[in-house]
Formats: structure tokens, C-alpha cells, sequence
């Protein structure tokens, strides 16, 4: 079912961010938003994750099911890394599994999985981040700038392991990169 | 990492070596006062204490108050806990709970023990008066760690419906761990003392505080130290125990 965004309004501070926003996301289809810095694209995130109460407008065909990839990283310090990449997981996984999701976005699995996340480097973390959002098998996946922080080379493999984990699942990604937005493929909205 | 090891190991014997420097003053003063009745010496302490353990007797007092003060805590910690949930959640449940928390952590704990000797069987005495001083400290550490909580981990935890149980162990716990921990260091040591306090004035049969209560009677310092020795002994132990446990849970819930 597409995801229909109708009308929507949300100001902060008697500001506008978004006004009279419309959109469709199509059903198992990549949708970037790219924009200026404040255009309203976190925002516009944050009221499809339920996370925000828009002002006005109407949004249909939110799927129950939802795996985020967050701004910041939103991982629990002290848990291990395969705890984080596991945590949203609504099946049980082994360590082998787990082990094989870390090496396709290019971590040594064996040696991370039960090392600390707060002793990784910011873009490893980034990859934690986007593994435990696909192993969370939402039916729609919300991007905040997922590649951030990482090299251009980890960045094109982090983007084909998306690529190939979230087939026939509606993506939307928030990107500055209009490049990023091409290589994901789908269609792209360029937010005013 | 190599050089904190070697910290924690000179700590230790520094430490060892100041208990042993305490223990040879306590000598010298038991010596030049020369009377076994005002200060018993090291050695007579030591002797006394190898004489209880031989003691049926010894075990079953030391027994009797390790169950109820440990009861007593483990209760304090579970009331503290349960009780700073909701207080967290609704501002008008930490209103509620205001007065008495503040009452039970302000008024002195002889008070508690005489006025509770009214209501309770001695020998229950002392799992209410160590859950008394307990409560109040796991329950403001609690309270703090609950409300310092990462938001946007909470968020994460929303976006994603994570079942509650999973929101609880995963997102939740670790980040209470440092708030329990020093909650229940604070506390491990306290609840003894008090629990022995209420012992010593209730004087229930077969406990260790009746043992320090007849050693007073009797004016036998020698007891008098084997028991507190003994005390110290078994507050430090399980305070060791109980820290270790946890981080143990911890490292359990932590791990993959």
C-alpha cells in the first residue's frame, strides 16, 4: 500500500517547517528526500515514525511494522554489538547470522560481536545502526541520512547490502546527496 | 589498562598494610592499658573468635541474622524499585510518597527499632528495620536513574515496538546499572549495622545481636570484638557477593 502524505502542516515555535506538504511513496519502492538543511526532512521522518504530532494534514498506509535508521546512531551503550544489532530482531538469531550481516557491511564479525558498542568507531556504529534496522524486518524503513560518517568505499557497499536485504520494502531515505539518492535508485523529492 | 591494574594492586596492599598498622596499634594500647575487660588484645580476640567457630552455636547466630538482614535488603530493594516507577511516571505518586520517604530517611533508626518492637516478633525485627534503611536509597537513586534515561533510546525503543520485556532488559536496565550499583553499595553496609542495631535492642534468640548483647552483659570485650569482627566479615562478604552477582547478570544481559 503506498504511503499517502496529504496537506501536512508542523511549525515549531510559531515557524513553519512544513507547509502543505504532499507526497506518495509507492508500495516496496526507494523515495529519497533531499533539501536544504531545515527544510522539514527529519521532521517529515520523525512524523511517519509516530515520533511528532503534525499540526494538520492527513498520512495513510503507515505500516505497523517500521525499522529506522535514526540521525544520531541510537544504540545502548554497554550492551554488546551483536546485543545492538539483534535488539530489533523479532525472531532469534545466531551468532553466525549476526556474524555474516557484520561482514557484508564490511566489520570482522567474529572479533566485534561481543565487544562493547562504545568502543567502536563513530562509522562502525553507523553500519550497527543500519544492520539493526534491517534485521528488525520493517515493512517500511525509515532513512536519516544513513550513510553518514562513512568512507566512500564502505559507503557503497553499506548501500548495496541495504540495497539487497530491503527488496519489495518501502524506503524512504533523507539524503544531501543527490548522488546517494541515485546510487539507492527509486525516485527522489526535492523538499523546499 | 596495565598501569590500572598495577593501581588496583598497590591500593590493595596499601590498604592491607594500614589494617595491619591499625592492628598493632590496637596491640599497643591493648597493652599499656593492661586490662582484658576495658580492651581485649588482638591476639585474645583472635583466640576468642577461633574458640566461637568451633561452636555449633556460632553458626546457627550467624545464620539466623544473615537470613533476615538479607531478606530485609533484598526487600528494600524490590520496594524501592517498585515504588520509584510509578513515582517517576506521575508527579503526584512522588508527592505522595514524599512525606514517608523523607521521614524514614530523617528520623533516627533507634526510633524505628523501638517503635517497631510494639508492632513485630523480635526475631522479624531486623528484616524490617535493614528494608527500612534500605528503601529510601535505592529509591531515590532509582528515581534519578529512571528519569535520566535516554530519551531517544526510549524513542528508538517506540519506532521500533520492541515488546516491553525487551524495552526493560535492553534499553532500560543497562542504562539503571550505574544508579543500582552504587545504590546497593551505599545501602549493603547500612542495612547490616541497622539490622544488628535492631538485633542488639530486641534481642531475639540465637542471633548475632544477642550474642554482643550478653557480651556486653558479661563485660567480655573479647566477645565483644569476635562478634563485630565477625559483623564486618560477613557485611563485607556479601556485599562482595552481591556486587558480583549482579555484574555478573549484567554481563549476561550485555553479551550476545
Amino acid at each position: 500500500m503506498d504511503i499517502i502524505v496529504s496537506n501536512l502542516c508542523k511549525s515549531y515555535d510559531g515557524k513553519a517547517v512544513l507547509t502543505d506538504f504532499n507526497a506518495t511513496f509507492p508500495a516496496g519502492k526507494t523515495t529519497c528526500l533531499l533539501g536544504r538543511s531545515g527544510c522539514g526532512k527529519t521532521t517529515l521522518l520523525h512524523i511517519l515514525m509516530g515520533l511528532v504530532k503534525a499540526d494538520s494534514g492527513e498520512i495513510s498506509g503507515i505500516p505497523r511494522k517500521i525499522s529506522a535508521v535514526f540521525q544520531e546512531n541510537r544504540l545502548c551503550t554497554g550492551l554488546s554489538v551483536g546485543r545492538n544489532a539483534a535488539l530489533a530482531c523479532p525472531g532469534r538469531l545466531s551468532p553466525l547470522e549476526i556474524i555474516a550481516h557484520l561482514e557484508e557491511v564490511g566489520l570482522a564479525g567474529k572479533e566485534l560481536l561481543h565487544r562493547p558498542i562504545d568502543t567502536l568507531s563513530g562509522g562502525m556504529q553507523r553500519r550497527i545502526a543500519i544492520i539493526r534496522a534491517v534485521l528488525a524486518e520493517g515493512d517500511l524503513l525509515l532513512l536519516d541520512e544513513p550513510f553518514q560518517g562513512l568512507d566512500p568505499r564502505t559507503r557503497l557497499q553499506t548501500m548495496a547490502y541495504l540495497q539487497a536485504h530491503t527488496r519489495n520494502k518501502t524506503l524512504i531515505m533523507v539524503t544531501h546527496s543527490r548522488e546517494e539518492a541515485e546510487l539507492m535508485g527509486g525516485s527522489y523529492i526535492e523538499m523546499q | 589498562m596495565m598501569r590500572s591494574t598495577m593501581n588496583t594492586k598497590a591500593k590493595k596492599w596499601e590498604r592491607a598494610a594500614a589494617v595491619l598498622l591499625a592492628i598493632l596499634l590496637w596491640q599497643l594500647c591493648a597493652t599499656a592499658l593492661g586490662n582484658r575487660l576495658l580492651l581485649a588484645s588482638p591476639a585474645a580476640v583472635f583466640q576468642r573468635l577461633c574458640q566461637l567457630s568451633a561452636e555449633k552455636e556460632f553458626y546457627a547466630s550467624v545464620l539466623f541474622s544473615f537470613r533476615r538482614i538479607v531478606t530485609g535488603f533484598l526487600l528494600g530493594i524490590l520496594g524501592g524499585t517498585l515504588l520509584a516507577v510509578p513515582a517517576s511516571r506521575f508527579r503526584w505518586a512522588e508527592i505522595l510518597l514524599w512525606p514517608y520517604l523523607t521521614i524514614v530517611k530523617t528520623t533516627p533508626v533507634v526510633s524505628f527499632i523501638i517503635l517497631c518492637m510494639i508492632w513485630l516478633e523480635a526475631k522479624n525485627l531486623s528484616v524490617f528495620i535493614s528494608f527500612l534503611m534500605v528503601l529510601p536509597i535505592i529509591y531515590t537513586n532509582m528515581l534519578e536513574g529512571i528519569r535520566r534515561r535516554d530519551k531517544k533510546l526510549l524513542e528508538m525503543g517506540q519506532v521500533f515496538r520492541l515488546p516491553p520485556l525487551r524495552r526493560l532488559l535492553f534499553l532500560s536496565l543497562p542504562q539503571l546499572k550505574p544508579y543500582l550499583l552504587s545504590a546497593c553499595s551505599l545501602s549493603l553496609g547500612l542495612s547490616w549495622k541497622a539490622g544488628i542495631a535492631a538485633e542488639v535492642i530486641a534481642i531475639p534468640t540465637g542471633s548475632m545481636g544477642e550474642r554482643l548483647y550478653e557480651a556486653k552483659l558479661y563485660l567480655s570485650s573479647a566477645d565483644l570484638f569476635a562478634w563485630t569482627v565477625v559483623l564486618i566479615a560477613m557485611s563485607i562478604l556479601f556485599e562482595k557477593l552481591f556486587l558480583w552477582l549482579i555484574h555478573g547478570l549484567y554481563g549476561r544481559l550485555e553479551r550476545f
